[in-house]
């Protein structure tokens, strides 16, 4: 008589059901966690007489193409997050209101205007070098909020590493425990709950696929290369390259593992790529303005009228190598360079013009030129220190680069007294010293003494036809087409795109995340209300069986009764 | 269809829904509260060119204002020397006609001398009139007095040391005003040198020719007549530059107005848009709220006795 048998069958097989049961109801709100349910199934004697219900297996239930989605939406998602905080910072750092560079140049710009108007009155010219500074001092702060982003975005690669590192551990560690337990036949549920979550944010992190394996193990793998496989975890690191990348490898290997999305994907693409494009384009405006506001400085006049001496800001590598390779930062190209030369006790004024070709004069061919070509009045040297460019007039002279007529007169003034744009590339006379955002400064001397910006082309104090000049910079098209300003307002506009794209596709993004987790809910999540009528079948299964093993006893009892 | 919705898809959807209602609200709530709409580039990236544009066009008008300025009261000041010489002038025209008159005696023709000494002092202070610090008639040399007396008190000839260029301000895009003249060709045009028609005037008086006074002074009156013309012209011509900024100034006004208006217009909050659009969120936000109160009750446990 097997009716005892079927009822506790019966009630073991209910009390796991309820067991179960708990289980999920406890686990509903726990992250990864996969509802499981058990499968009973009849049990047999001889395949001809029933024996009761046994658990046969307990399942899983999970979605692996829900799974397989989600890792990819992960590391899309992962990357631009990424992304878009360091956009975010990218364009707080230019600074694009009123304070920022852009306003500083029309403020600039807008000084040398109005000095027009009263170009002898000296205490009217601090206010055109305090705003020169301004431009200055936020090209600065922008570039050096720029590169310390940049810094900041290399220091959170390297902890990214650092967490890709430890959860690749982890699931190489659970790879190991899980193969132990279900080769045995069992199942490692919980375990493989974990292993997911793990996972999962791997794949926030960097690009990943899993391939699965015999009892249960997974293999994890990169765009270009295995995570995990098996039990044996790869340990990555991130280093900068001799250009300043920073580039991932695997622990014992040279090659680059190529990371294209995730967290690192997106902090990567910030740190090689889009900072330093931004922060190139800011260099590049900073060397369009200086060379364009130097150029005319530098062949202005101060109120003081002509120098007695002048010292080039730039210098070069090697003065005796041509100008074309000296690699200066603004290009000297093939012209001349008129120096006008005074008699400071007749007034005379006579102009010398140097032919300045850089393919085949150094530094100090044109110093020697410009010597020579002066009659010895302005000697011009190459600092032995410096490599930078010297003007010295000789007692009883002085010069200008102004192009002023003869005197006496003896035609027209020079249009262009520098086509060659020498003074500009080397940092003679300019009201800018540097050539990147970083190093520019206003001229320290002329910031000292406002009377040495040239505000004339003639020397005299009413004369503002330099500032006109100067003026006129902000409307020249430089590189790209653009003006100064305009480029600016570019660039801040292509960072204020990218940001809102950005926030768009992450939107978007979360919105198919969402899309994708309620899809995998809706087969691993634990319903409560559902669970809660398992939890009442599984009482009415055990108060059956109770029931049921109490009559089969008091049958007995009959029985037995009989033979009393 | 997903037939099977857990508590957690309910969480999940009701935590997204919430916080993106919020930062919707928040949004509107800042614009309306801060009156810009767009604060920075990724506000509005493709407005956001057209506002920088606009706030620089109204800045830069705002700057040539400055200079209109300046220039006015220039232009107002060497006017009113001018008119200054004119009246000395014309005061040396009737001295001229009165020390001509047969009826002047030399003792007369001498007082009128003196006063011409004192017609040759106010017209050289006209012709070096100052203002706030520069010399109007000195072209770009406004450091020092542009005319020279070689003597004072009587003296014979007077000297130009400015230059022959005039100074200049900037008032638009690469448009300029002369604002400092070279008194040169205002006070010593040839054949209209306004001092030497004096000097020679005062000596003809004090010292007449043996040709005797009146033929002289006669030959004079036609000198102070041409340069009473050559004054008269750079009044006109400083008179309609007046007039020329004035309608500028009204320009640049209209110009910088609009410009500043279209940067408003740009980076403005449309209120009634924001508003409309604040409560459309904060009632969805409610709504969020109410639904999701409501859904995340129920359950099988209260029907379970």
């Amino acid at each position: 008589m097997n009716a005892f048998t079927i009822g506790t069958s019966a009630l073991a097989a209910g009390s796991r059901g309820l067991e179960l049961v708990g289980q999920n109801v406890a686990n509903a709100t726990t992250p990864g966690y996969h509802r499981q349910a058990v499968n009973l199934v009849s049990t047999t004697a001889n395949g001809r007489t029933g024996t009761g219900v046994d658990v046969a297996s307990i399942t899983r239930y999970d979605s692996p193409p829900a799974r397989t989605a989600i890792l990819g939406g992960n590391a899309t998602q992962g990357a631009l997050s990424a992304r878009l905080a360091v956009r975010q910072q990218v364009e707080a750092s230019l600074g694009s209101g009123t304070g920022g560079v852009g306003g500083r140049l029309e403020s600039f710009f807008n000084q040398v205007g109005q000095l027009t108007a009263r170009p002898d009155d000296s205490a009217a010219r601090r206010p055109v070098l305090a705003a020169a500074a301004d431009i200055a001092a936020s090209l600065n702060t922008s570039a050096a909020d720029i590169d310390h982003l940049r810094a900041d975005v290399g220091g959170q690669v390297g902890q990214v590493v650092t967490e890709i590192n430890t959860y690749a551990k982890q699931i190489a560690d659970l790879n190991t425990r899980i193969a132990g337990v279900e080769s045995r036949g069992d199942q490692a549920n919980d375990l493989r709950d974990r292993r997911d979550q793990l996972v999962d944010s791997l794949s926030q992190r960097m690009d990943v696929r899993v391939v699965n394996q015999p009892f249960g193990v997974v293999n994890v793998m990169g765009t270009s290369g295995p995570v995990v496989v098996g039990e044996f975890a790869s340990q990555f690191r991130a280093a900068p390259d001799p250009a300043g990348n920073l580039v991932v490898t695997a622990a014992g290997s040279t090659r680059p593992v190529a990371v294209e999305s995730g967290t690192l994907g997106g902090l990567l693409q910030e740190h090689n790529q889009d900072i330093p494009a931004a922060r190139a384009r800011l260099d590049g405006l900073t060397r369009g303005l200086v060379a364009a506001v130097n150029q005319v400085q530098a062949t202005g006049l101060g109120s003081g009228g002509p120098l007695t001496a002048a010292t080039g800001t730039v210098g070069v590598a090697d003065p005796t190598a041509p100008l074309a390779a000296a690699g200066l930062p603004f290009p000297i190209r093939a012209g001349q360079l008129v120096v006008g030369v005074t008699d400071t006790a007749t007034g005379t004024r006579t102009n010398s013009t140097v032919a300045i070709d850089p393919a085949t004069m150094s530094l100090q061919d044109v110093a020697g030129a410009i010597t020579a070509a002066t009659g010895g009045k302005v000697q011009a040297t190459v600092d032995p220190v410096t490599n930078a460019l010297r003007f010295a007039a000789q007692p009883g002279s002085k010069f200008d680069f102004a192009g002023r007529d003869t005197n006496p007169a003896a035609g027209a003034a020079a249009a262009d007294p520098d086509t060659a744009r020498v003074l500009s590339a080397l940092g003679v006379n300019g009201l800018f010293t540097g050539s990147t955002a970083t190093d520019i400064a206003v001229r320290p001397d002329i910031a000292a003494n406002p009377g040495l910006l040239a505000a004339s082309r003639t020397g005299q104090p009413g004369d503002g036809t330099n500032l006109e000049r100067l003026a006129a910079v902000r409307d020249q098209a430089l590189g790209g087409g653009r003006t100064l300003s305009g480029e600016f307002t570019d660039l801040a506009a292509a960072v204020g795109s990218d940001v809102q794209t950005l926030g768009d596709r992450q939107t978007a993004q979360a919105g198919v995340m969402r899309t994708l987790a309620a899809q995998e809910q809706s087969v691993a999540g634990v319903d409560v209300n559902e669970e809660l009528v398992h939890l009442l079948n599984f009482q009415r299964m055990v108060e059956g069986a109770a029931k049921y093993l109490s009559v089969v006893n008091s049958a007995l009892d009959s029985i037995m009764n009989i033979i009393r | 269809m997903n037939v099977r919705v857990t508590g957690q898809t309910q969480t999940n959807s009701a935590v997204a829904y919430l916080r993106q209602n919020a930062a919707g609200l928040a949004k509107y709530q800042d614009q309306v509260s801060s009156g810009l709409r767009v604060k920075l580039p990724s506000d509005d990236p493709a407005q956001y060119p057209a506002l920088a544009r606009a706030r620089a066009a109204g800045e830069r008008l705002g700057a040539y204002a400055g200079t209109l300025a300046a220039a006015n009261t220039d232009l107002n000041a060497g006017v009113g020397a001018l008119q200054e010489a004119t009246s000395v002038l014309t005061r040396a025209k009737q001295i001229a006609v009165e020390g001509a008159d047969a009826g002047t005696d030399q003792q007369g023709a001498t007082a009128l001398a003196t006063e011409v000494d004192g017609l040759i002092a106010r017209m050289l202070s006209a012709a070096n009139t100052e203002q706030d610090g520069a010399y109007l008639f000195g072209g770009t040399a406004t450091g020092s007095p542009p005319f020279a007396a070689d003597a004072a008190g009587n003296p014979t000839t007077i000297t130009y040391n400015g230059t022959a260029d005039r100074g200049r301000g900037l008032i638009g895009p690469g448009q300029t005003v002369d604002t400092k003249y070279a008194g040169a060709a205002v006070f010593q045009r040839p054949g209209a040198d306004v001092f030497q028609t004096l000097i020679g005037l005062r000596d003809d008086l004090r010292n007449p020719g043996a040709g005797g006074k009146s033929q002289a002074i006669n030959a004079r009156l036609g000198a102070i007549d041409a340069a009473l013309d050559a004054v008269g012209d750079t009044t006109a011509e400083q008179a309609s530059h007046l007039a020329g900024l004035d309608a500028l100034q009204g320009r640049m006004t209209d110009l910088k107005l609009t410009a500043d208006t279209r940067a408003g217009e740009i980076e403005g909050t449309d209120y009634f848009d924001a508003v409309v659009r604040m409560r459309a969120q904060e009632n969805a936000l409610q709504a969020t709220m109410a639904v999701s109160a409501k859904l995340l009750q129920p359950s099988l446990l209260d029907f379970i006795r």
